[in-house]
């Protein structure tokens, strides 16, 4: 019996090694048997042969069963074709042994990484780079187009009752405060910047910028001044407009808050779709003490600022402490929520989302792997505008108890939401800050507190 | 190719090659005549001793001889195997090779004279 079994393993050796060795091994086996009497030192026996197996294996699979002598080449044929048969090993039934193994474990490898869902980035279709011929001819369609309705473009109504206002921004001050000319053509910028195809025109725009500078509220010259259309366009179009020396034109230089391809491409002169470009994420920057200040004032869609929201939190990722700014904050996508909030945790929270079709979507993507906010302070600012969407963001996080709210009883619009969290939401009531401040207030408050909380540390 | 596999000389290779220095053996012969030299530290199993007696044959460190007669049954003929003059060579250098280390090793009182 013990004989059938050391045959059996024997199998697992190369097929020609047990062309040559089976029957010396059995003997040998045999001859060992014979010697060990007795069951412990039979036991001793098959410890010693199985620890053989495991040393001999390796060893046995190294060696090629060609003796230099035997092998044609060196019998000196050398030059002559010769047709060797390679040997066709028959399948031996460790190896179904070893393939089914090694199927089950790829599977439950597969179930594991297929049961964590993992964050990826967003694909932008707009930050595709284009060829500077298209951008070009999008630029001229769009002109044309938007150039019918001329000075009577609904966006030169709106900026006119806007011209009172300060134009110095504030540290936390929202640019979607300035008139909506500025910021189209602050977004003009880049495309100015970016493709090399412009770079001759650059000198001569500069020149034929200047005098038109009051003229630079009108979006469709802002679409279409870098092109040229934009002489002709100005010929037909001249007209005097009075200066204005508190118009902001002059803050080219002023930074914007996100600066990429995406700003270059959707340029429309539709302060709704402007403000889109910056995607609504006014203010991203890095205050005193190493704390991370994040101002939205909505929460775009995923599909189209998915990337920028990933760019801004991992421009944030190396910060102590995050303070988001919620008070100007209009709501928007509950994903884009989630996708924001996923940064935060270690590990994948329960997170209310309207939208969700099951329980996956019903937690927040975490970890993100780049993201090193996991166990960061966050702080929220609300006011009484903070509304849907923030409220959501704001709710959420103060209860999963990840952030302080500070500022404000929010708004309270709520679109019927499923609550996991088994206590009232805020329809209707608001979230109640756990600091309750004026809105201006809020940012002095938490910037404190973070600063309080990261000096303990 | 063929260096890579005994070098540097695994120690059940060397032993079998010290064994079959006196005399020509069977596989069975060398594995006890291993165990003894080495004072029961060293025993070969069936796995490893074949396998090492197939690489030194590679190697072209040892050789097979039929030494049984024809009229003995299979069951019973047995493998012999002879040292090379090259296997004979290298384990003269690994032996070398040892002997300079038990040198260091006295030299830096390691070893307390029960070595001689």
């Amino acid at each position: 019996m013990s004989e059938k079994i050391f045959a059996c393993l024997l199998r697992l050796y190369p097929s020609r090694f047990r062309e040559k060795y089976t029957e010396e091994a059995i003997q040998l086996y045999r001859d060992l048997h014979r010697q060990e009497t007795g069951l412990l030192q039979r036991t001793r026996l098959w410890i010693r042969l199985l620890a053989d197996l495991a040393a001999g294996l390796p060893l046995a699979y190294r060696n090629v069963y060609v003796s230099p002598a035997a092998s044609p080449v060196a019998q000196g044929v050398e030059r002559m074709p010769t047709f060797r048969l390679l040997e066709q090993e028959p399948v031996r039934p460790g190896l179904f042994l070893f393939g089914s193994v090694v199927t089950l474990a790829l599977l439950g490898a597969f179930s594991i990484v297929l049961s964590h869902p993992a964050t990826y980035p967003v694909w932008d279709e707009s930050s595709v780079s284009r060829s500077p011929i298209e951008a070009v001819l999008e630029r001229l369609n769009r002109s044309t187009s938007s150039g019918q309705s001329g000075n009577q473009s609904p966006q030169m109504d709106r900026s006119v009752p806007e011209d009172g206002r300060n134009e110095v921004t504030r540290k936390d001050d929202s640019l979607a405060a300035q008139p909506a000319g500025v910021e189209t053509q602050k977004a003009i910028q880049p495309a100015v910047d970016s493709p090399d195809a412009h770079r001759p025109n650059q000198q001569g725009l500069k020149n034929t910028q200047q005098p038109t500078q009051p003229n630079n509220q009108h979006g469709p010259y802002n679409s279409a001044n870098r092109g040229a259309v934009f002489v002709a366009r100005q010929a037909l179009d001249l007209q005097p407009t009075k200066p204005d020396s508190q118009k902001p034109v002059a803050n080219q230089s002023d930074p914007i808050p996100f600066r990429n391809g995406l700003s270059a491409l959707a340029i429309r002169p539709n302060p709704a779709t402007t403000k889109q470009q910056n995607c609504a994420f006014e203010k991203i920057e890095v205050l005193p003490h190493n704390i991370g200040y994040f101002k939205l004032d909505s929460f775009p869609d995923p599909a189209i600022c998915g990337v920028r929201a990933d760019e801004a939190m991992s421009r944030l990722n190396e910060t102590s402490a995050m303070i988001f700014d919620l008070r100007e904050n209009r709501g928007g996508d509950p994903e884009m929520a989630e996708q924001i909030a996923a940064w935060l945790f270690e590990r994948p929270a329960a997170w209310t989302n309207p939208n969700a079709r099951s329980a996956a979507q019903s937690r927040t993507h975490s970890p993100v792997r780049s993201s090193r906010l996991g166990n960061k302070p966050v702080y929220i600012l609300t006011s009484s505008l903070t509304i849907d969407g923030a409220e959501q963001f704001a709710y959420n996080l103060k209860m999963l108890k990840r952030a302080t709210v500070i500022g404000e009883r929010t708004r309270g619009e709520a679109h019927s939401l499923l609550n996991p969290y088994g206590k009232p939401g805020w329809e209707g009531t608001g979230v109640a800050p756990d600091v309750e401040v004026k809105a201006s207030d809020a940012l002095q408050i938490a910037e404190e507190a973070a600063r309080a909380r990261i000096g303990r540390k | 190719m063929p260096k890579r596999k005994l070098d540097p000389l695994p120690a059940a290779a060397f032993q079998i090659l010290l064994a079959l220095a006196g005399e020509d053996l069977h596989g069975y012969a060398i594995m006890r005549q291993v165990e003894e030299q080495s004072s029961g530290r060293i025993r070969l199993g069936p796995g490893t001793l074949y396998s090492s007696l197939q690489a030194l044959l590679e190697e072209g460190l040892i050789e097979e001889v039929d030494l049984s007669g024809g009229s003995e049954s299979s069951d019973e003929r047995r493998r012999y195997y002879r040292l090379t003059s090259t296997g004979r060579k290298l384990a003269r250098a690994e032996a070398e090779k040892l002997a300079d280390l038990l040198r260091v090793a006295r030299a830096r009182n390691i070893l307390r004279g029960e070595y001689v």
